[in-house]
């Protein structure tokens, strides 16, 4: 089957459930507007279009991209201009998320402006720049990921002493910001790039996950550090949105300029890239020029369809389900949703598609993407419940959950086999992605609105933390599953023992 | 020990490979298991559709899946009609089944001829970064089809980075084509490629006993061919290939070629809290003229045995036609 065909018929069975949830919902226990309800079907519906659009538009282009980029940085004789190539990549993807900017705006509020938004931005860039530089330079030497990460959690310990729990939520939050939907699929195939190229005896099975999972680290240490020489009391408000009473449809259309800017931003980092790389290092044929470019105009187009579909048609609507449910009152049915939410987003989210079939390309298909995906989806449901348990339960802070969950998740990387650790790290940053923030955010801030002893700022601040952190362990948790499992058909080989040929 | 290996010696055996779409492999896994096939690899591979429109948009890569069994000679027609009639590859865009002879690796007397075949696989490895511009290029000149399966190469480039001798992106392309156009091909691929210089690429031409999803045609007094060389696989764990080449090398070989696939056991069920794990297994090629062949082939198996791997399997393609072998001059 067609490339195309098939992307549109996999993200249509990823995005109908979230459909038929939320329609569920409407006609059971939360009757929505007729607006907000209009809003959603248009948004679902650019979703639709844009997300396969976009998926194809990766493999044409940020994909390739990654990949020669990994073998024009490998002609290098020695280290530096690598660690160098590293810190400008990492620096010039992350400095382009829109997303970062949102979050550092919020922190410059809710901080009562002692924290510059500009420099928390180029300090995260920074940050993200040096671990990218790290993270390469761990593939190519061959450090083991369990190691590396171990050391640099307990960094984030130490200075997370230092800090204001409720600034650790920020830090948290910046991790899961800083990975974008261009920047995933960038990431991944670079370190796969540089991976294979230094395959070597002793040293011949694929390294290539935990790139991204070492880059978002660099978010919450430069957070952290940032914090330690400013006033970081939150006690600002945020300004809430203000509904205006335009038609639906010009409300949906209005943000499309908006959207079409900030994708043409993210993207262009990589195209230039590109084009520098190009310039100086190689000689692509002509054929693959092409494709690259027409794959960067499907990343594009793709791009601002599915975020305009998910910004302007989920974000309202979730946090009205949110707000309603919590007026019911009852505690159990919010989080229920909530789970439920968390679980049917997973398959939706384009940067989870692109690393589970990263995953499937690196090891031929020996560990199969639905499992990720199912171990995704369980790791992300619980942490929507986390969240909104944290809300409806004042005693539990997020530092509990952070804490514990960080224990497990370096407990469980000396336990599991190699691959799933970097799996695992990966899969943090690219669960809280753009659903999370257009679902499970709005969700939480609109049952926050409602529950009496919730801040909408405070209690919203650490959800895309917990998001970014639990299906780390569920994901080691399928590892050790795996383990066991292939322990167990050794041994009945063992017993067997056929030799040779059969049939 | 040798008991094992005595078992490919009393059964004549052939390879077996299905290509489909990405996807597809689960349902005809499931068929081979109820046929009484105990494993196979699953190598993922990639085609391109000739359509013109596509091409312009891009769009005209498909996700294949190439499997690969062991199957008895006996056995050969009955398998093979019976995953023709289930998955209907007779039918266009379905997707294809072919066997290839398999040399029977230790025999008495060492085997000098193969059959002629109405069918030849043309096996091409070449770089990554050419391999898409290689299959448009072969069926912009009429040809049809092209698999593409991504590899590594293990010919000694020492890696200054590393300050050791690193892999390769390679990939390996496979084309089957009748044997009365595969001069044409030849020529083609040779002169647009350049194989005859070094470090270009490998052509090699292996027979094909049987296939369906391509037109039927049957050659009148199919005469014995001689073997030029010998396609030498070995199937072995992810990350144990270099171990094998290091001693096939000193035998004369220059390098080998390693294909990444899945390795599904089909005599495994699912528990309740277990499931089937499919391994990473590594198929290690190396292409060699005649007159090495057979002692890299022994040692090869002797390694495999020696180093006792699970489920090892080692055997031999004959080659009709092999350019851009390197000699190994050290």
């Amino acid at each position: 089957m067609l490339q195309i065909k098939e992307k549109f018929k996999e993200i249509f069975y990823a995005v109908i459930p979230i459909a038929v949830v939320v329609l569920l919902l409407h006609f059971t226990i939360t009757p929505l507007e007729k607006d907000l309800l209009i809003k959603f079907i248009i948004g679902t519906i650019f979703v639709l279009i844009g997300m396969p659009l976009f998926l194809l538009g990766v493999d044409l282009s940020i994909s390739p991209i990654g990949e020669k980029v990994s073998g024009s940085l490998l002609k290098n004789k020695s280290l530096w201009p690598i660690i160098l190539g590293g810190i400008i990549i990492g620096f010039s993807v992350t400095i382009a998320e829109p997303d970062l900017h949102i979050l550092a705006g919020q922190v410059k509020d809710i901080t009562l402006g002692s924290i510059n938004s500009n420099l928390m931005v180029i300090l995260v860039s920074v940050g993200v720049g040096f671990m990218v530089a790290l993270a390469l330079v761990r593939v190519i030497k061959g450090i083991r990921l369990n190691i590396l990460m171990t050391a640099i959690y307990l960094i984030i310990f130490a200075l997370a002493l230092f800090s204001d729990p409720e600034f650790l939520a920020v830090a948290f939050d910046a991790s899961g910001s800083t990975t974008g939907s261009i920047s995933v699929p960038f990431l991944l195939a670079l370190s796969a790039g540089v991976s294979n190229l230094t395959r070597r005896k002793g040293n011949e099975q694929t390294d290539s996950f935990g790139m991204l999972g070492i880059a978002s680290t660099g978010a919450i240490i430069a957070v952290l550090v940032q914090g330690l020489f400013n006033e970081t009391k939150v006690s600002g408000n945020l300004p809430m949105d203000v509904v205006s009473d335009q038609n639906v449809f010009k409300m949906f259309f209005s943000q499309i300029p908006q959207v079409a800017l900030e994708g043409l931003l993210t993207l262009l980092p990589v195209i230039i890239i590109f084009l520098i790389v190009n310039v100086f290092n190689l000689k692509e044929s002509k054929r693959s020029i092409r494709n690259i470019m027409v794959g960067a105009l499907y990343t594009y187009i793709g791009l601002v369809l599915f975020l305009a579909g998910f910004n302007g048609g989920f974000i309202d609507t979730s946090r009205q389900l949110g707000y309603q449910i919590a007026s019911l009152e009852k505690d159990w049915i919010l989080i229920i949703v909530g789970i439920i939410l968390g679980v049917v987003i997973i398959p939706a989210e384009p940067s989870v598609r692109v690393l589970t079939k990263q995953i499937e390309d690196e090891t031929a298909g020996a560990i199969n993407s639905k499992t990720v995906l199912i171990a995704l989806c369980v790791g992300v449901g619980i942490a929507v419940g986390l969240s909104i348990m944290r809300i409806t339960i004042p005693s539990l802070q997020l530092w509990h959950i952070i804490l514990a969950a960080m224990i497990i998740v370096i407990i469980l990387s000396f336990i599991v086999p190699k691959i799933f650790v970097g799996i695992a790290y990966d899969s943090g940053g690219v669960a809280a992605g753009t659903l999370t923030a257009t679902v499970v955010l709005p969700f939480a801030h609109g049952a926050a609105q409602y529950i009496p002893s919730a801040n909408v700022v405070i209690d919203g601040f650490g959800v895309i933390a917990i998001v970014a952190i639990t299906p780390l362990i569920t994901i080691e948790i399928m590892g050790l599953m795996y383990k066991m499992s292939m322990k167990k058909q050794q041994r009945k080989s063992k017993k067997i023992k056929q030799g040779g040929i059969e049939v | 020990m040798m008991e094992t290996v005595s078992s490919y010696q009393n059964k004549k055996v052939c390879l077996l490979t299905i290509i489909v779409n990405r996807g597809k492999s689960k349902k005809i896994l499931h068929s081979a298991k109820n046929l009484g096939i105990t494993r196979a690899n699953v190598l993922l591979s990639e085609g391109m559709v000739g359509n013109h429109i596509l091409k312009i948009l891009a769009m005209n890569e498909t996700k294949k899946e190439v499997l690969i069994f062991i199957i008895r000679e006996e056995r050969e027609i009955e398998i093979l009609d019976y995953f023709t009639s289930k998955f209907h590859f007779n039918k266009p865009n379905t997707g294809i089944a072919f066997t290839m002879p398999i040399i029977t690796p230790i025999l008495d007397q060492p085997q000098k001829y193969t059959k002629q075949t109405a069918y030849v696989n043309v096996i091409t490895i070449i770089n990554e970064s050419l391999a898409e511009d290689f299959v448009d290029f072969v069926q912009s000149k009429g040809f049809i089809g092209g698999t593409i399966c991504k590899a590594r190469g293990t010919a000694n480039i020492f890696n200054p980075l590393i300050k050791t001798k690193a892999q390769s992106a390679k990939a390996l392309v496979m084309m089957i084509t009748a044997l009365d156009k595969l001069e044409t091909l030849m020529d083609l691929i040779l002169d647009k490629y350049n194989i005859h210089e070094e470090n270009t690429g490998i052509v090699a031409v292996l027979p094909v006993n049987q296939v369906t999803g391509l037109p039927h045609i049957i050659i009148d007094n199919p005469t014995d061919v001689i073997m030029k060389g010998q396609m030498l696989t070995a199937i072995v764990p992810a990350g144990q290939s270099e171990e094998f080449l290091q001693k096939t090398k000193t035998l004369g070989a220059t390098g080998g070629t390693i294909l990444h696939s899945r390795f599904c056991n089909l005599t495994e069920t699912a528990g309740l809290f277990s499931f089937v794990v499919d391994t990473e297994e590594e198929i290690l090629i190396t292409i060699v003229n005649e007159d090495i062949a057979e002692n890299i082939q022994k040692i090869t198996l002797k390694l495999i045995f020696e180093n006792q791997i699970e489920n090892p399997h080692a055997f031999a393609i004959p080659v009709l036609q092999a350019k851009g072998i390197r000699i190994n001059n050290e």
